[in-house]
């Protein structure tokens, strides 16, 4: 027992039983810390996470999808019913939206 | 009426709709699309072990891809009213459009706190 703590392995002996160990269980052997960008490789992609932010279209129906689903019940959405309205209220008030700058420049002109 | 954007997307439709928010959209889009390459290019740029030259012209490419497809371009915007300031993640809701919703009981388990 004494001989074993007398006669421990040299460090690079070591660090070669380590960068073996790494090679056989395929793992990141860097012992000087070199920069080697490995960490931008290790990192999982976001991106389909990022894009179901605003949530799935397919996932509930919207007023329309059952317009043009059932035609032949001639729904009417009593919000964009109300909408309309208010916007021909405006108008009638002369209160409507104003014109685009290039419908303008062309009546100017 | 030409589309607005290099790409054509459908828009978002259970979400209130605002131009920020299509911007937005067409931001996560354009990164999801593009996010393998930039992570490609990102690590050629920042490996010390390869040539000089080729980490310079990564670094030059990344640069010239369009802005669109950067991930800090994105920003997490209010799912009822598309505000992107105070917007709270675990609900996606502006602190103000959290309050009036979780004032009428439609967030559950959120009640007004008091110990």
């Amino acid at each position: 027992m004494s001989s074993f703590l007398q006669k421990l392995p040299v460090k690079a002996r070591i660090q070669q039983l380590k960068a073996l160990s790494a090679s056989i269980f395929q793992e990141n052997w860097n012992p000087a810390n070199a920069r080697n960008g490995s960490k931008f490789l290790r990192k999982e992609l976001k991106g389909p996470e990022v894009v179901k932010y605003y949530g799935d279209n397919s996932a509930v129906p919207t007023f329309s999808d059952f317009k043009k689903w059932f035609p032949e019940l001639n729904l009417t959405d009593p919000r964009e019913v109300y909408r309309l309205k208010m916007v021909a209220d405006r108008k009638r008030r002369n209160k409507g939206a104003p014109k685009k700058k290039k419908e303008a420049a062309k009546k100017k002109k | 009426m030409p589309f607005r954007f290099p790409v054509k997307f459908d828009l978002p439709q259970h979400v209130h709709i605002n131009a920020r928010v299509i911007r937005d959209q067409f931001k996560r889009l354009q990164y999801n699309e593009h996010e393998v390459t930039r992570n490609a290019l990102r690590y050629i740029a920042r490996n010390t072990e390869l040539p000089a030259r080729a980490r310079l012209e990564a670094q030059l490419q990344l640069a010239s891809m369009p802005k669109y497809t950067s991930y800090s371009q994105i920003r997490d915007r209010c799912v009822a009213s598309g505000n992107s300031k105070s917007v709270i993640p675990d609900f996606k809701l502006n602190r103000t459009t959290f309050r009036e919703r979780a004032r009428h009981g439609l967030i559950p388990g959120v009640k007004v706190a008091s110990w």
